[in-house]
């Protein structure tokens, strides 16, 4: 069972189009450049989800999005926690260095709430334009939880006759520094109403 | 000096080597089940990914049915996986009645978000027990659900189970 070649490559192009969309919104937000060093898609066993964000036991910040419409499935994004720090901090200096040691990590939550609906919402937007489909996303969650443990049980829901998946990768560097996340998007395999995402 | 072997997603490993460690890796909604015969001295550890291959039985009430597409890996399915292990070591001599058992996982990590196929980890651990029971096996000891991640180690050498968690550090189960 494979997944047709045409598919991939469209899922691709809507990949790179909606992260370097993502990109320009978040450079726009932060006010800061930021530079688009790396966007890399993929097509991957399910064995391996738990293992696309690094080592599985490694705690992340994770946005998690589930979708209907045309397609169901689900959308994750994951910062390792020096990114997350980074990109708080870019995005709201003044405010994490006012606040108490012990709401940091709430307002990091919601600040990096905030860059995983911007680039959340581009990549859904331009993969449904690409295919043109409807994709209704539910708003997201925030987890802080080992990598592994999130992407195997997001694997879990992605459905039970799936056996590969597709992936995005995005590295941005802000400034100087660099910041990375990784976006893991799972379509439940053949739960399009025409075809899409169907293997054959 | 152990030897880390990695079981990952729907697999199941076992082991008759003493220094061995078999390791799943931050089970979330996934089940571990480790299996040890004291008198071989020797165990198994299946990654349980889904209760079952059958449509969703998850969920409530009737739903679609259907076969795997092609022949999957053992460990996926709860019932296969228990099966799978409990041959691997009957194969050598095991004896199902006098092994140590231990199950750890199922959680529910997604916390918050309510998906259409329910508590995956829930129907996964319920199925686990199922399958056990099914193949004779004692009742397994257990650290399941919350909604945590957890490592599950099994020592062959000294047939003890350790879970770690990230809140809770590891402890033997």
């Amino acid at each position: 069972m494979g997944v047709r070649v045409l598919d991939y490559l469209r899922f691709q192009e809507a990949a790179i189009l909606g992260l370097e969309s993502a990109r320009a919104v978040l450079s726009a937000f932060t006010g800061r450049p930021l530079r688009l060093q790396a966007v890399q898609t993929d097509y991957v066993e399910l064995t391996a989800v738990p293992l696309l964000s690094g080592p599985p036991e490694e705690v992340v910040l994770s946005s998690y999005v589930t979708f209907a419409g045309d397609v169901e499935g689900q959308l994750l994004i994951l910062f390792r926690p020096d990114s997350a720090e980074k990109l708080a901090g870019v995005l709201a200096p003044h405010i994490l260095e006012s606040v108490p040691d012990h709401e940091i990590p709430a307002l990091m939550d919601s600040l990096i709430g905030e860059v995983a609906n911007i680039v959340g919402s581009s990549v859904l937007n331009k993969v449904a334009d690409g295919f043109d489909i409807k994709i209704l996303p539910i708003p997201p969650v925030m987890i802080r939880e080992m990598a592994g443990a999130v992407l195997g049980s997001a694997m879990s829901y992605a459905g039970s006759d799936g056996d590969a998946t597709y992936v995005a990768y995005m590295k941005v560097t802000l400034d100087e520094e660099q910041a990375s996340f990784d976006i893991v998007f799972l379509p439940r395999l053949g739960s399009s109403k025409d075809g899409f995402w169907n293997t054959e | 000096m152990p030897n880390q072997l990695v079981v990952g997603l729907a697999e199941v490993k076992w082991s008759v080597v003493q220094e061995d460690v078999l390791v799943a890796f931050s089970l979330g909604s996934c089940v571990g089940v480790a299996l040890w015969d004291p008198v071989l001295r020797a165990g198994a550890l299946a990654h349980v990914v889904l209760p079952s291959a059958k449509g969703r039985p998850w969920q409530d009430g009737p739903g679609p049915s259907r076969e795997p597409p092609r022949p999957e890996k053992p460990g996926k399915y709860a019932a296969t996986a228990v099966s799978y292990a409990a041959r691997c070591l009957t194969l050598i001599g095991g004896d199902p009645a006098r092994m140590r058992v231990w199950v750890a996982g199922g959680a529910h990590v997604l916390r918050g978000v309510t998906l259409p196929g329910g508590d995956i980890g829930a129907a996964n651990v319920r199925a686990v027990k199922e399958a056990l029971k099914r193949e004779g096996f004692p009742p397994p000891r257990e650290d399941v659900g919350e909604d945590y991640g957890r490592t599950m180690k099994l020592y062959v050498g000294e047939g003890k189970v350790t879970v770690y968690s990230v809140s809770r550090g590891e402890r033997e189960i």
